[in-house]
């Protein structure tokens, strides 16, 4: 994230959630633009559909814009943000078990078509690698635990540390760190054997 | 150190907590060991393919919309009223504000009515100096009785 052009790049979340009180915008986009790639694949990875995701991710901004009145910094910014967006991810999950399955089939449509595909990819060669990979990737996550798949997804995309990731997800500490161990070991085991394939 | 002790480890190495001579210490175990160096390095391998590709930079226009969103939240209010944006600024009907059309600033022009917000705001904060003040001296006769 350094960009030394930048001239909010020293500010913490925090002190910019406080100019965002007072209605700065340039401090808002810098928020932005600092955890919606993070976001954005949290919630994609979680609901396994990507534009869903992206809409998500533009609600919670708004949410958070809509809030900056009453925002005190007690907790650190990203706990209070992945906790609104899980909220509203958890909202949008209650519409219940065949909208997912639709929105599953829709994800492997996409997938299909090429598209849902990491963006650095362009070559037609590289494009089939990476949906290959991306594949994997869907179905690896698929198959860990609901609990094991969400503590992941907050280390290793959201980069949240432990204890804000035991806020977020609600767990004790020693739970998030077993947790963390086992997912990394799947999903290890999950690519691994199917490169060997 | 031995393979347990070594993969014990590969959790705090992946969230680079690991430093100096325990660090130094697993680093040479991998260098010896290639049963653990492969599972180290599939460990970093998987991570790193979700981080890669999960990652999703935000679209060109994502601030532009999220900017005209939060514009539609809160309109700008003009700087010049008529009665009914007036009254409706005040949360009153326009007609409850009639009674005080000879106190609120006001100036006339092409035979209308109109408010400039900045002067009801100075005016707004005489009546809460006066309301304040009201409050205080209703106190102080409470108290008295
Ligand atoms: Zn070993």
């Amino acid at each position: 994230m350094g960009n030394a052009g930048e001239p909010m790049d020293d500010l913490t979340d925090e002190q910019r959630m406080l100019m965002i009180k007072f209605d700065n915008v340039e401090a808002f986009d810098a928020l932005f633009r600092k955890h919606a790639p993070g976001l954005t694949g949290y919630l994609w990875r979680s609901c396994g559909d990507r534009d869903a995701a992206e809409d998500l991710v533009q609600e919670t901004f708004l949410n958070l814009y809509r809030s900056r009145k009453t925002y005190e910094p007690t907790a650190r910014f990203s706990t209070w943000l992945y906790t609104i967006a899980r909220n509203a991810c958890a909202n949008r999950r209650v519409q219940g078990a065949r909208e997912r399955a639709r929105t599953r089939r829709v994800a492997e449509e996409r997938l299909r078509a090429g598209k849902d595909v990491a963006p650095a990819a362009d070559g037609p060669h590289e494009r089939a690698v990476a949906a290959e990979e991306d594949e994997a990737l869907a179905a690896g996550l698929e198959r860990l635990p609901e609990r094991q798949r969400e503590v992941l997804l907050l280390r290793e995309v959201a980069g949240l540390a432990y204890e804000e990731i035991a806020r977020v997800a609600r767990m004790p500490m020693g739970t998030v760190k077993t947790e963390l161990h086992r997912a990394r070991r799947r999903l290890a085991e999950a690519l691994a054997e199917r490169e060997s394939r | 150190m031995n393979c347990a002790r070594a993969r014990s480890l590969f959790d705090a190495e992946m969230d680079r907590e690991l430093s100096g001579a325990g660090r130094n210490r697993l680093l040479r175990h991998l260098d010896g060991c290639r049963t653990c160096a492969g599972e180290m390095r599939r460990l970093r391998r998987a991570m790193e393919t979700l981080r890669k590709s999960s990652l999703v930079p935000p679209a060109a226009d994502a601030c532009a919309r999220l900017h005209e969103d939060m514009r539609k939240e809160s309109p700008a209010l003009p700087e010049v009223l008529d009665l009914d944006g007036l009254a409706d600024w005040l949360r009153l009907p326009a007609r409850e504000l009639e009674p005080f059309l000879d106190q609120i600033p006001a100036f006339e022009i092409a035979g209308r009515l109109r408010f400039r917000r900045s002067s009801v705001e100075k005016w707004i904060e005489e009546r809460e100096r006066a309301y304040a003040e009201g409050r205080r001296t209703r106190r102080m006769r409470l108290e008295a009785v």
